[in-house]
C-alpha cells in the first residue's frame, strides 16, 4: 500500500487532475428521458404510520370485549366492499372505495427496519428515499422534480408542501427532509402551513394595498435603472437577484395567484373537502393543480402522538383519521378525473411505515425502549388498547391514481395472519420512486456528481420501476 | 472511423459503475486495475521494461485516456466499439479502424477527434472537448514514442496528489518593490498570465468589504465619511474587534464543524454542541494547531466535532459515528474527501476503504469492522494514518491515547497540508474564490502554488495565527483589486480559472441579516447561543428574585394577574453613560421599560432575554425601571432583572438589579411605567431569594459589555436565514449557494417578517428623520455608504418602508464588490 503511495506521489508531476466540483454537476444524457405520462404529482402524505390492515388491507375483524386476546386482533374495523369486485377496505373509508375503479392499490409496500422504527428517520428515508445518516444532504423527491422538470406554469413554484408546521415535534427532523439538500435552495420547498391563509404566501403583505404594492415596485425599479452597474453587469448573482425579483413580482399580481384562494371556490365544494386541515390541503392541492403545479404534497401533519401516530387508542382514532381523508381524497380523484386532468395527474396516497397490534422487533436492551414503544397487554383490558399501535415496517398500503397508472388494479398480498406481512411482489420506496418518475419522463440515470460521488434519484440508481403498475409498462 | 459518445463524459476523471453486477466485485476489479499497473511500471520486470521516461509517459497518457475516454470506450461501454482502457483493444482500433497509429500521430485519428474545434461535429468527447491542450501534447508525444503500453496494462487512473510537505518558495525576483508577500506572488502570477495590474477599490468599497469580511457587518457611516485612507490601520482596527469577529467567524466554523444550536440527532444525545468553545477559540484567536488539537482529542467542551450526529436505531455502516470522524478530519482539516472511501475503495482518489477505516479506528476503542457497501467483509482496521511518512500511531493504544498521536500527526510540522488547507479556505473567505478549489479538495492544482505553499508555510511558522494570515491577506493590493465579475457560476470551478481579483461575492444569509437588524430594526431578541463571560455574569449575578408582597410570601401561593414593579438610581456627578444593557426574566412573562422607554420583554422565565438599553439612558442623570410581570396562573411568580450602565472612561458599569429597594404595586396607576411617577405609594416588593430554588438556573442572565445586537450567527436558523441560505448542519458544508432564488424574492417581497420589520423601521427613521431628503440621505448613508446622487432624491417622497425594502434589494447592496 505504501508503495503505492510513495510512487504515486513521484509521480506527481505526471498525474492528473481530478477535478471535483463543490456545486452539483448533471452527469447524464438527456437521450436517455422515457416519454412521459404525467407531468404533476400530488403526494398525500400519511404521517405518523398507518395500519394497513385498518384502512386499505382489512383482515379478520374483532369487535373489542374486555379481555380478548390482543395477539388475535388483525382488524378492529369491518370492512365493505369497494368499486373493485372482491376489494375490501376498512369501514370509514367507503368513499375512496368507490373510486378505485380509477387507480391503483398496492397492499404489498415494504420499508427498510432500520433497527428501530423511528418516524423521523423513515420520513426522512420515503421523502429522500436515503437512509439517514447521509455524507451529503439528500433532496426530498420534490426537489429532483423541480430541478429535472422547473415549474409547469411559471407564477406557481414547481415544489409546495402543504400543511406541515414546521414549529413542533421533531420538528429538526422534518426540516431535514424537506430540502432540495445539495441540489440547492433554489429547489426547496414552498411551504404552505395554513391551507386557509394559502393566499398570503402569494400576494402583497397583509395591509399593502395593490397601489402601494405597485408603487413600492416602481420605485425599486427605478432605483435599479439610476444605480447604473445594473446595465453594464454581467455577474450571474446579479442576474439572478434582479430574475427571481421580478418573478416574484409576476406571481404576486399573477391573476393565478387565485389559485390559493379557497375562499374563491363554491360553498358546496369546499364543504365537500372540508373535513379539517387536511381535507382543505386537498381541495388547495386541486386548485393548483389546476393552475399548473408540479408537484405537491398535503400531509396529514406529523406531531408525535398524534393524528396517525397512534401508541393508544388506534381504532378511536382511526375513526376520526378516516373522517377526515376519506370524503376529500375521493372528491381530489373525481374532481381531477372529471377535469380531465387525472390523466396527467399521479396521485400517490403513503405513509412511513404500517402498525401492528403487537410489540414488535423490540429493542434489544429494555433501556432503548422508547416512549413510541409500550408494550400492551397480552389481554385487551381497557378500550384505549384496542387498535393497532406497534411501529411495523413488513408491509404497508400505497394508493396511486392517475399519470398513467392502471386503473382497477390492485398489486401484492399480505398474508391473512398476524404479522400481516407482505407476501407477494413486494414493492419498496425506491420502486415507487423511481415508477413516479419514470412516468414524468426522468430518466432512472439521473444523477449528479457532488463531492466527486455520483448522487441518483434514488441509490444508485438501482431501485427499478414497477411496470405492472402503469397502465403502457 | 467513429468514435460516438456518452455527452458529459469527458473531463470526467472516474468511471462509475452501477450496473446489477453486484458492486463489490466491480469495486475490487477497478482496484485491481488502478494498483498493479503502477506497481507495475514501477517495478515489475518486464520482457523489455520500459525507459522510467517512457513509463511515466505511458502512465501520463493512459491516465488521460481513463479520465477523459474510457466512461464511453472501455469496460462498460464501447462506443463505436472501440474500447482504449487495454492495449491490444486500443491499438486494434472500433468499427472504422485504428484510432492509434504507434509512432504517427498525424495520422491517428484519436488525436485528430480530440483537437478539432469546439463545435465540429466529430468532437471528442463530445461538449467537453477539445482535450487541454496540455493533454492532446502529452497524447502526441506518447504516439511519437511508439504508444508504449506495458502488456496487461489498464488505462490507469492516476490521481492527482499535491505533496505533503511544507514549502517555503522565494520570493520571485524582480517583487523587491512590492511590500505585501502575497503581491509578491500574485506580480509573479500576473506577468506569467501578461496581466498588466488592475485597479485598486475606493476606500468606500474596501471599508465595506474588509469590514464584511472580518467581523460580518458594514462599517458605519461615519467611520466611513472620517476615514483617513489608511488601509492597514483600519483593517487592525477590525480585526482588533474581538467579539464582532467572533460572531462572524462562528458562522463560517458552524458550517465547517457541523455545529448548531438546534438540529438532527440532538434527540437522546445523539449529538453535542461545542458552541462555547468555538466562540472562545474564536475571540481569544487560538492558533489553528491547537484548535485542531483540541477538537481531535476531545477536550472538554470540544468534544462534538468528533462525536458527530448518532441518529437513533441503525445507520448504515459508512456513517457510524467512528467514520463520521474520519470523513470530517479529512474534509475540514486536510482538504482530503474520504466519504466515498467509508464505503467502498474510492472512485476519485486512491483512498481506499481500509485507509478510512483505520482512521476511524483512532476513534474506537478496539479495531473496527470492516464494510463495502453496508456488507461485512470479515477484515478488522487497526488505527492507523493514510500519510505514513507523517508517523505511525500504535493501533492497540487506548482511545484517548490514539487521539492525542493523530493530533500529533495532524499537527506536526511535516504536514504542511493542515496550513495548505487553512490558508486556503482564509482565502476563499476573502475572495470568493479559492486559490485551489473547491476548498476540501487540495489535490487539485491551485492557480499559484508558489503562494498557497507560501501562505502555509507562513502561517505555521508564526503560530498558526489566523488574524495574522488575515492581515496579511487584507492589506495586501490583491485583495484590494476590483472585484471581478463572473457570468457563469460553473467558471468559478473551473481548473482554467484565472486570477484577476476578488470576485463579486452576495452576502451571506448572517451577513444580510445582520445588516436588515442594524439599518431597519432588530431582528431577533432571544440568542440560541449566549457565549459564557464569567464578567458578565458576575455583573448580573447580585440580582434577586422578587415579588409583590402578597399570600404572606408563601412563594407557591402567588395569585394569578399582573404585577409593577420599580426601582431607580441616580448616576455619579458628571458622568456620561455611554452603553446601557439590561437582562430579566419573569414567570411568567415581562415587560420592562426604562426611563419611560420600553427596552424588554420575556415570555419564557428559563431564558432570560437581554437588550441594549443605551438609548433610553442617553443624556440622563439616572436610570428608573419600570416592570409588569404577569403570574398566569396561581402559584409561583417571580421577576430577576438587571441592568448595567457603562460610562465614558470606565469599565466597571453601575448595575441596578432586583433586590431590596424595590417597589411594586398590584394595580397599575396611569403611567406606571413613567419616568416622573411618583410611586411612594407603592409598597416594598419581598425577595425570594438568588438564583436557584424554585426556579434553578436561567439560561443567558449574563451582562457584558457586547453590542446589543443580537447577532445572526447566535439564534437558530429561522425561514428568513434558511432562505438565505444558512443550511441545515446535518453535514459540513463549506459552500453557500450564491445564486438569489424565486423562494427569497418571495420572502423580501411578501413575507411577514419583513414587511412587519420593515414597516416598523420606516416609522422609526421618520421619527428620527422627520424631513423626508434629510431621511434618504441617512438611509443611503447607513445602507449604501454614500450620499444620494442628485437624480436618487426624487425616490424622497416614496414611503420610508418601500425606500428601505428597495434600497436593501439592490445589487449595491446585495452584493459584495
Amino acid at each position: 500500500m505504501n508503495t503505492r503511495r510513495v510512487f504515486l506521489q513521484q509521480l506527481s508531476a505526471a498525474s492528473l487532475a481530478a477535478m471535483t466540483t463543490a456545486a452539483p454537476r448533471r452527469m447524464f444524457a438527456a437521450s436517455e428521458k422515457p416519454k412521459a405520462t404525467a407531468d404533476t404529482v400530488i403526494l398525500l402524505w400519511m404521517a405518523g404510520g398507518m395500519a394497513h390492515t385498518e384502512t386499505f388491507d382489512p383482515k379478520r375483524y374483532t369487535p373489542f370485549a374486555v379481555d380478548i386476546e390482543t395477539s388475535s386482533v388483525l382488524s378492529t374495523f369491518e370492512s365493505k366492499p369497494t368499486a373493485l369486485d372482491g376489494i375490501h377496505f376498512s369501514d370509514g373509508l367507503q368513499e375512496i372505495g368507490s373510486v378505485m375503479d380509477r387507480g391503483t392499490l398496492i397492499r404489498s409496500h415494504v420499508v427498510a427496519d432500520m433497527g428501530r422504527i423511528l418516524h423521523s428517520r423513515h420520513q426522512y428515508h420515503w421523502h429522500t428515499c436515503y437512509e439517514p445518516p447521509q455524507s451529503v444532504a439528500a433532496p426530498h423527491l420534490g426537489a429532483w422534480i423541480a430541478k429535472e422538470l422547473g415549474p409547469k406554469n411559471p407564477v406557481i413554484p414547481p415544489f409546495i408542501v402543504i400543511g406541515q408546521r414546521f414549529d413542533r415535534g421533531e420538528k429538526e427532523e422534518l426540516k431535514a427532509a424537506h430540502t432540495a439538500g445539495f441540489l440547492g435552495s433554489e429547489y426547496g420547498p414552498f411551504i404552505v402551513e395554513e391551507p386557509t391563509a394559502a393566499l398570503d404566501t402569494v400576494r402583497p403583505p397583509a395591509g399593502m394595498t395593490p397601489e402601494r404594492f405597485e408603487a413600492r415596485q416602481a420605485l425599486y425599479r427605478e432605483m435599479l435603472k439610476k444605480s447604473g452597474v445594473v446595465s453594464k453587469s454581467i455577474d450571474y448573482q446579479q442576474e439572478s437577484l434582479l430574475r427571481s425579483m421580478e418573478q416574484a413580482y409576476a406571481l404576486l399580481r399573477s391573476p393565478q395567484a387565485a389559485a390559493f384562494d379557497l375562499a374563491k371556490e363554491k360553498k358546496e365544494s369546499y364543504d365537500a373537502y372540508n373535513t379539517g386541515r387536511f381535507g382543505l390541503g386537498c381541495l388547495l392541492a386541486r386548485r393548483l393543480t389546476e393552475a399548473g403545479a408540479r408537484f405537491i404534497e398535503v400531509t396529514s401533519e406529523y406531531i408525535p402522538f398524534e393524528y396517525w401516530d397512534t401508541h393508544k387508542n388506534g381504532h378511536d382514532t382511526l375513526v376520526k383519521m378516516k373522517e377526515q381523508i376519506d370524503r376529500p381524497i375521493a372528491q381530489l380523484v373525481r374532481d381531477l378525473d372529471e377535469r380531465g386532468l387525472l390523466d396527467r395527474t399521479m396521485i400517490i396516497l403513503a405513509s412511513e411505515f404500517s402498525r401492528d397490534a403487537m410489540l414488535e422487533g423490540a429493542a434489544e436492551n429494555p433501556a432503548e425502549q422508547g416512549q413510541d414503544q409500550k408494550k400492551l397487554p397480552d389481554r385487551m383490558k381497557e378500550k384505549q388498547h384496542y387498535g393497532m399501535h406497534r411501529h411495523f415496517t413488513g408491509a404497508g398500503s400505497v394508493l396511486m391514481f392517475g399519470g398513467g397508472v392502471k386503473r382497477g388494479y390492485v398489486h401484492g398480498k399480505t398474508a391473512d395472519e398476524r404479522p400481516c406481512k407482505a407476501i407477494e411482489k413486494p414493492v419498496t420506496i425506491g420502486n415507487i420512486h423511481q415508477t413516479m418518475y419514470h412516468a414524468l419522463g426522468i430518466s432512472a440515470e439521473t444523477h449528479y456528481e457532488i463531492e466527486g460521488r455520483p448522487f441518483y434519484t434514488t441509490p444508485d440508481g438501482k431501485s427499478p420501476h414497477v411496470p405492472e403498475l402503469l397502465a403502457r409498462g | 472511423m467513429n468514435l460516438p459518445c456518452l455527452a458529459n463524459a469527458a473531463e470526467y476523471p472516474l468511471q462509475f459503475r452501477r450496473d446489477a453486477g453486484g458492486k463489490g466485485v466491480k469495486f475490487f476489479a477497478r482496484n485491481m486495475r488502478i494498483l498493479f499497473p503502477l506497481l507495475a511500471v514501477a517495478t515489475l520486470a518486464q520482457a523489455e521494461p520500459l525507459s522510467p521516461e517512457l513509463a511515466l509517459l505511458s502512465a501520463e497518457a493512459r491516465g488521460v485516456l481513463a479520465h477523459n475516454c474510457t466512461k464511453c470506450h472501455g469496460q462498460h461501454k464501447q462506443k463505436g466499439g472501440l474500447r482504449l482502457d487495454l492495449r491490444d483493444a486500443a491499438m486494434k482500433g472500433g468499427e472504422s479502424g485504428a484510432a492509434i497509429k504507434a509512432g504517427k500521430p498525424d495520422e491517428s485519428e484519436l488525436l485528430r477527434r480530440v483537437m478539432l474545434p469546439k463545435d465540429d461535429d466529430e468532437i471528442m468527447p463530445p461538449e467537453k472537448g477539445p482535450l487541454d491542450p496540455k493533454d492532446a501534447a502529452t497524447l502526441r508525444k506518447w504516439i511519437a514514442a511508439g504508444a508504449p503500453w506495458p502488456e496487461g496494462e489498464t488505462a490507469g487512473i492516476v490521481f492527482q496528489r499535491a505533496p505533503i510537505a511544507p514549502r517555503t518558495p522565494p520570493f520571485p525576483a524582480g517583487t523587491e518593490n512590492l511590500e505585501n508577500p502575497v503581491d509578491k506572488f500574485v506580480d509573479a502570477y500576473f506577468r506569467e498570465k501578461q496581466i498588466a495590474w488592475p485597479a485598486i477599490v475606493d476606500d468606500r468599497t474596501f471599508l465595506r468589504r474588509a469590514s464584511l469580511d472580518v467581523i460580518g457587518l458594514l462599517p458605519d457611516w461615519r467611520e466611513v465619511a472620517a476615514f483617513d485612507g489608511n488601509r492597514a490601520k483600519a483593517v487592525d482596527a477590525l480585526l482588533a474587534r474581538k467579539q464582532d469577529y467572533a460572531a462572524h467567524w462562528l458562522t463560517f466554523w458552524n458550517d465547517a464543524l457541523r455545529n448548531d444550536y438546534s438540529g438532527v440527532g440532538y434527540i437522546d444525545g445523539g449529538r453535542s454542541q461545542i458552541s462555547q468553545w468555538l466562540h472562545r477559540a474564536l475571540s481569544t484567536d487560538m492558533p489553528y494547531d491547537q484548535f485542531v488539537r483540541e477538537l481531535v482529542t476531545q477536550v472538554p467542551g470540544a468534544e462534538g466535532f468528533i462525536k458527530g450526529i448518532k441518529w437513533r436505531g441503525d445507520v448504515s455502516a459508512g456513517q457510524r459515528v467512528e467514520l463520521q470522524a474520519a470523513e470530517g478530519i479529512g474534509q475540514v482539516f486536510l482538504g482530503v474527501n474520504v466519504k466515498c472511501a467509508s464505503c467502498h475503495d474510492s472512485f476519485i482518489s486512491d483512498y481506499t476503504l481500509k485507509d478510512s477505516h483505520a482512521l476511524a479506528a483512532v476513534f474506537s476503542d478496539k479495531p473496527l469492522d470492516m464494510f463495502r457497501c453496508d456488507k461485512p467483509t470479515g477484515e478488522k482496521a487497526a488505527a492507523a494514518f493514510f500519510w505514513p511518512e507523517l508517523g505511525s500511531i500504535k493501533a492497540d493504544a487506548p482511545k484517548a491515547e490514539k487521539r492525542a498521536q493523530l493530533a500529533a500527526i495532524l499537527t506536526k510540522k511535516e504536514n504542511g497540508r493542515l496550513a495548505r488547507v487553512m490558508v486556503n479556505r482564509l482565502w476563499t473567505a476573502c475572495f470568493g474564490r479559492g486559490l485551489c478549489e473547491p476548498v476540501d479538495a487540495l489535490d487539485n492544482p491551485p492557480w499559484s502554488r508558489d503562494l498557497l505553499d507560501w501562505l502555509a508555510a507562513d502561517f505555521a511558522a508564526n503560530g498558526y495565527r489566523v488574524t495574522r494570515t488575515l492581515k496579511l491577506i487584507l492589506t495586501s493590493r490583491a485583495y484590494q483589486l476590483h472585484a471581478v465579475e463572473i457570468e457563469n457560476a460553473d467558471d468559478l470551478a473551473k481548473s482554467s480559472f484565472v486570477f484577476r481579483g476578488p470576485v463579486v461575492r452576495r452576502l451571506s444569509a448572517e451577513q444580510f441579516t445582520d445588516a436588515l437588524s442594524r439599518i431597519a430594526a432588530p431582528l431577533y431578541r432571544k440568542r440560541a447561543f449566549i457565549p459564557g463571560d464569567k464578567g458578565g455574569a458576575a455583573f448580573a449575578a447580585g440580582a434577586q428574585w422578587i415579588w409583590h408582597d402578597e399570600a404572606d410570601g408563601n412563594i407557591n401561593a402567588f395569585p394569578q394577574g399582573k404585577r409593577y414593579f420599580r426601582a431607580a438610581v441616580e448616576f455619579p456627578k458628571g458622568r456620561k453613560p455611554r452603553l446601557a444593557r439590561v437582562v430579566g426574566t419573569a414567570d411568567n412573562t415581562l415587560v420592562c421599560f426604562v426611563n419611560g422607554r420600553q427596552v424588554l420583554d420575556n415570555k419564557d422565565w428559563d431564558k432570560a432575554s437581554d437588550a441594549d438599553a443605551t438609548e433610553a439612558v442617553a443624556g440622563a442623570t439616572g436610570i428608573t425601571v419600570a416592570v409588569e410581570a404577569d403570574n398566569i396562573a396561581p402559584g409561583a411568580a417571580g421577576l430577576r432583572l438587571a441592568i448595567a450602565v457603562w460610562f465614558e472612561g470606565t469599565k466597571t458599569p453601575l448595575v441596578l438589579a432586583t433586590g431590596p429597594g424595590w417597589r411594586s404595586i398590584d394595580k397599575a396607576p396611569r403611567g406606571w411605567e413613567a419616568l416622573d411617577l411618583d410611586d411612594s405609594q407603592w409598597t416594598p416588593a419581598i425577595t425570594l431569594g438568588p438564583e436557584g430554588l424554585p426556579w434553578g438556573g436561567v439560561n443567558g442572565f449574563t451582562l457584558n459589555e457586547q453590542s446589543g445586537l443580537v447577532r445572526a450567527a447566535f439564534v437558530d436558523n429561522d425561514p428568513l436565514q434558511a432562505v438565505m441560505g444558512r443550511p441545515i448542519r446535518d453535514q459540513i458544508n463549506m459552500s453557500r449557494p450564491t445564486q438569489a432564488t424565486l423562494l427569497q424574492a418571495l420572502t423580501f417581497t411578501n413575507g411577514k417578517t419583513v414587511s412587519t420589520l420593515l414597516d416598523k423601521a420606516g416609522a422609526q427613521w421618520t421619527t428620527r428623520f422627520p424631513d423626508a431628503k434629510a431621511r434618504l440621505t441617512a438611509i443611503y448613508q447607513a445602507a449604501l455608504l454614500r450620499e444620494p446622487r442628485e437624480d436618487e432624491f426624487a425616490f424622497a417622497a416614496a414611503a420610508p418602508a418601500d425606500l428601505l425594502w428597495s434600497v436593501l434589494l439592490l445589487p449595491e447592496f446585495q452584493l459584495i464588490r
